[in-house]
Order: structure tokens, then C-alpha cells, then sequence
């Protein structure tokens, strides 16, 4: 053997060494790439991140701009942001015309944060080359004829005690307002739909809740749902079981309304309040089906079809993010947490658990059963992205913040 | 060998005394430590914000309104406002505008992520430590008389009656 063949077959042996074979799927080496800070300073892990295409993704940074970034080269090529946005005059022609005879819709420069910039862009939804950014400011609201909408916002306990101590008090109402951003795939603005709040929903004490999960589709607005009539001790609460978890909005008109998932399609049971507002949920088209995961379950939106089953996954195990392929196997990053030996008062406010362990798992929907897994390292951080061929997720040292992803493919 | 004996005794003692003896003096708490380490006026209560620029909007909104409304009083302010990295440090105070993150005559800007934690770590009783509090110190007796998040202030002039004391 000579030296050239000695140093192929070295080469092939360091390369099947990175790679990690189960019986139907090979995973490759995870690759490092250092994200590019050159336009955007990142002050935190990024809180979503899609696939715009094989090379491409989008993130949210800092609640402040969606992002576009060359995953293999780690370039920040586009931002989107508020800071040019004038809310004030956006308020105006939306809010304030819809609702001028019964409200007065004030822009408060107090929303603007340290930074000035006017909205915060909580998440994002990106099909047919078009972005939907949902955008939410606070805008001080005087209920001049809205004597029911006025007294849901005064009636507290904090509000009587402060009526106790100083008798007769001045109060402003600050109202979150949101707004969908539609942008071709270069930050184009196109148009922005003002999300106004249903009279149906509230006549049924559902609330909305954008920041959590939104899918649009043509002119409806698939939003995860809450009650605000019901109340709650500690985070750590039993959350009530809803009627509907799902609502379908009609952008044109916030009274047509349809309902979807109730408690028999979708399984909320043992979930606290925690986990209901912070376990990574998503509604997003898969196989051309509009579909839901609550992080124990997938189903079908609109026929209340199961997909995934919470009996398939351990009691503290949840599905940070997945892929359905059209072979029907799932792959899923799934994660585990522990209850804290020693939780501070802090820690059990929020109900702050350790996370344990994270894995790509594949599931065959037809046979009902696991197919692969593969364990990720000990630290890895949220959010994850799982596309068709690889699984993205985020990593810092000292000085950088990285992008991390794992070719996979089916043997 | 009696003597031998009882030296040993003796000197095992001493040895045990000297491990066991505790300082009758109360330990310094981490943020006198700390505030004495700074070359502030510590004679009057001092006004302690800690920041962090990742906060929701809610919980930062109130910051600016607040602060604006205790501009006029002479306090020794401290900023400590929570990054990781000299390129964050830049960038926010390139991107600030609603408020001033420069050294003043009664304000001492720090920007470090541990000594944000650090200090809300000591200064709040719920260890609310990642979100962005305002504290009221007295140097003088070591104590915290005022600690909130900023999303909870709903009545500035309470926190303002600290300050003129």
C-alpha cells in the first residue's frame, strides 16, 4: 500500500467516523458556523428560526428584527425592522378609524423601550415568498363609550388599592396593539393588516394569542387560543381544559370565526400554566395540511386528525420542533427536563425546570413506532429548526454566537 | 510524658479554638462591598437601576417614564445594565435614544452581565434575577429599602419618597 492510498483510506475512516449510521438514517458531523454581527448585534439566542430555503433561514433577534442569514457561511444578508415604522400615524388609520366612536387610541412614546423602536416583532411566518411578521406596540387607550371593555381593565386588585389610598384616581389604559407586516421575500412592504379584537371570542372569553402561534392563509388567521376568565395561583396551576384551542379569523371580518381542536382531538391534560404559555408549540402547514403541535401532540387542524400520539413520548419529554415527511415518518427534536433539587423562590414563580437531555427522533406514523434517535450534545439551546434534510440550532462561547446544523437523510 | 501529653492537649486546643473562632463582626454583604468599592456619595439613599435590554415590553416601558420623573432629584444614580460582550456594549449605546447611558456627576453607568445578576441576586427577595429592578441602598446601614421589577411600579412617588429621605 502506498502512501496515497494509506492517506484515502485514512480519510475514509475519519469520515465514517463523523457520521452517525442507524439502521434507515445516516446523521452527519455537526458543523459550527459563526453568525455574522457585522449589521446586527445579537444580545440573546434568536427566539424563531425558519427555512427560507436549503441555504437560507430567518430568525427573530431580540424581538426587535427578523433576520436573514446564509446557514453555511453565517452571513447576515437582510434586516427587518421597526425603526422606521411611525406608529403613531399607523394607529391613526387603523385602530383609531375602526373604533372612533367608542375609543380614543393614543401612541405612547413610553412603548418605544430604550431603544427608541416603535413595535416589537414577536414571531413570523414565511410561505409563498411572502414574510407575515407580527408586530405588537402599546398604545394608551381612553374607553369614552365602552363602559364593559373599561371596567374588564380597572377591576383589579391593584387598582382598588391604589383607589384606597389616594381616593379618586387618574388611570390611562395601555393596550397592546397588533399588527401583520405582509413583505415580499426582501423586506418589500406590502401591506399591514391590523388585528383587531373579535367580538366573538370575547363574547366566549377566548383570547387570542399571536406571540404564541399564527398561521395565515389567504385571507384567515389560524391563531392558539386562551381564556381570560380564568385564574390562577402559581404558574405551576393546573391550566383548565378549553372548549376550542384552535380559532380561524377572518382578516376581513373578526366576526366570522370557526373553532377548532377541543379536547378531544388534542390532549392539554397535566399541563400547568407554565406550560401552556411557554412549551414550544406551532401551527404550521405540513403536507399541505394546516397542522398544530401543542409539544405533545401533532393533529390536523381542521379535521382534528392525530398525527402524533402523547402516549409515544415520556412524561417529561416534549417536541421543541418537527418535520413531516411525505413518507410519513415525523422527525422530531424532542427534550427532557427535571424538576430543580434546589429551585429558588424565582425558579418556582416561573417554574424554571432543567432541561435534561435533547434528541432527533424519527417516528413512522404507519407502524406507530420509533425508528431512530440521535442524542445531541449535553448544551444546546432553543429554538431548533428541523427541515427536510438537516436540523438547525444556535450556540455561543465568549465572543460569538453560532449557527449548528446536522445533515440527515434516509438510508 | 505527662507533660508531653498535656502540651498536645493544649496546643490541639488552640488548634481547634483558632479553626471554630467565629468573626464577631457581620460579614460585609456583596453589594456594601460593592458600593463601597465605587467613588460615589454614599451619605444619601442610593438609586440603583438594574437593566436589561432584553426585557418584554411591558416590563421595560415604565423605565423611561420613571426615570424621567426622577430626573430632578440629586440622587446618586448607578446603572448596571446587563451585556456579555464589548460589541453589545456598542451597539446599545449606539441604539439608545429614550435614555442617557453616559457617566454624570451623580451617575455611574456599569455594563457587565454577572454584576447585573449579581446585584439583583442580593437586592431582590423573590431572586428575580434576570429582569430589570429599580433599588433603593442605604450604604450607611447596609440595607435595601426599596426593590421592585419595573413592570410592578405603578406608583412612582413612593419610590420617589426613598430618595428624599
Amino acid at each position: 500500500m502506498n502512501l496515497k492510498s494509506f492517506l484515502f483510506f485514512l480519510l475514509i475512516g475519519f469520515v465514517s467516523a463523523c457520521t452517525h449510521k442507524t439502521d434507515s438514517y445516516t446523521f452527519e458531523k455537526i458543523n459550527a458556523v459563526k453568525i455574522d454581527e457585522s449589521k446586527l448585534v445579537l444580545t440573546r439566542y434568536p427566539s424563531q428560526i425558519e427555512e427560507i430555503n436549503d441555504s437560507i433561514v430567518a430568525t427573530v433577534n431580540a424581538y426587535q428584527s427578523v433576520s436573514l442569514y446564509n446557514i453555511y457561511s453565517g452571513v447576515n444578508l437582510l434586516n427587518f425592522s421597526t425603526k422606521n415604522i411611525r406608529f403613531d400615524s399607523l394607529l391613526l388609520c387603523t385602530f383609531q378609524k375602526k373604533y372612533s366612536d367608542t375609543r380614543k387610541y393614543t401612541y405612547n412614546k413610553y412603548s418605544e423601550g430604550i431603544s427608541g423602536e416603535g413595535g416589537q416583532v414577536k414571531s413570523f411566518q414565511y410561505s409563498n415568498h411572502t414574510f407575515y411578521i407580527h408586530i405588537s406596540t402599546m398604545a394608551e387607550v381612553k374607553y369614552l363609550k365602552d363602559s364593559s371593555a373599561l371596567s374588564k381593565k380597572t377591576d383589579t386588585e391593584q387598582v382598588k388599592q391604589l383607589k384606597e389610598k389616594y381616593g379618586a384616581v387618574s388611570l390611562s389604559v395601555m393596550d397592546y396593539i397588533n399588527f401583520l407586516f405582509v413583505t415580499d421575500e426582501h423586506f418589500n412592504l406590502e401591506k399591514v393588516i391590523p388585528i383587531y379584537e373579535s367580538p366573538k371570542l370575547k363574547a366566549k372569553n377566548y383570547f387570542p394569542i399571536y406571540e404564541r402561534a399564527f398561521y395565515i392563509d389567504k385571507k384567515n388567521i389560524y391563531v392558539y387560543l386562551t381564556k381570560d376568565d380564568e385564574a390562577y395561583e402559581t404558574m405551576l396551576s393546573k391550566k383548565q381544559l378549553q372548549e376550542r384551542y384552535i380559532a380561524k379569523i377572518n382578516t376581513d371580518d373578526e366576526n366570522d370565526v370557526h373553532y377548532f381542536l377541543g379536547k378531544n382531538e388534542i390532549d392539554f391534560s397535566g399541563f400547568t400554566i407554565h406550560d401552556y404559555y411557554a412549551a414550544p408549540i406551532k401551527l404550521m402547514r405540513s403536507n399541505n395540511r394546516i397542522v398544530y403541535s401543542n409539544s405533545k401532540e401533532i393533529c390536523e387542524v381542521e379535521s382534528g386528525k392525530k398525527i402524533f400520539a402523547k402516549y409515544n413520548i415520556a412524561s417529561n419529554e416534549w417536541i421543541a420542533r418537527f418535520y413531516q415527511d411525505v413518507n410519513d415518518k415525523i422527525i422530531l427534536v424532542n427534550y427532557r427536563v427535571d424538576k430543580k433539587k434546589h429551585p429558588t423562590e424565582f425558579d418556582v414563580k416561573y417554574a424554571l425546570d432543567s432541561l435534561h437531555s435533547a434528541s432527533i427522533k424519527v417516528f413512522d406514523t404507519k407502524t406507530l413506532a420509533w425508528v431512530t434517535e440521535k442524542k445531541l450534545p449535553a448544551l444546546f439551546h432553543f429554538p431548533f429548526l428541523v427541515s427536510a434534510s438537516k436540523v438547525i440550532y444556535f450556540d455561543k462561547d465568549k465572543e460569538h454566537y453560532y449557527f449548528k446544523y446536522i445533515h440527515y437523510n434516509e438510508n | 510524658m505527662k507533660t508531653k501529653v498535656v502540651f498536645h492537649f493544649l496546643f490541639c486546643c488552640l488548634l481547634f479554638c483558632h479553626c471554630t473562632h467565629k468573626n464577631s463582626a457581620p460579614k460585609e454583604s456583596f453589594l456594601h462591598a460593592f458600593i463601597g468599592s465605587l467613588a460615589i456619595d454614599k451619605s444619601k439613599n442610593i438609586l440603583i437601576y438594574t437593566i436589561n435590554p432584553n426585557d418584554c415590553i411591558n416590563c421595560l416601558k415604565g423605565l423611561i417614564s420613571i426615570n424621567e420623573q426622577l430626573t430632578d432629584l440629586s440622587t446618586q444614580k448607578i446603572i448596571i445594565v446587563s451585556v456579555e460582550r464589548e460589541i453589545e456594549k456598542r451597539a446599545l449605546i449606539k441604539s439608545t435614544t429614550k435614555i442617557d447611558l453616559k457617566e454624570g456627576l451623580y451617575k455611574t453607568i456599569l455594563w457587565d452581565k454577572n454584576l447585573f445578576q449579581k446585584i439583583n441576586l442580593s437586592t431582590s427577595v423573590k431572586k428575580e434575577i434576570t429582569l430589570s429592578l429599580l433599588t433603593v441602598y442605604n450604604y450607611k446601614i447596609d440595607s435595601v429599602l426599596y426593590n421592585k421589577p419595573i413592570k410592578e411600579i405603578i406608583d412612582v412617588s413612593e419610590l420617589a419618597r426613598y430618595l428624599e429621605k
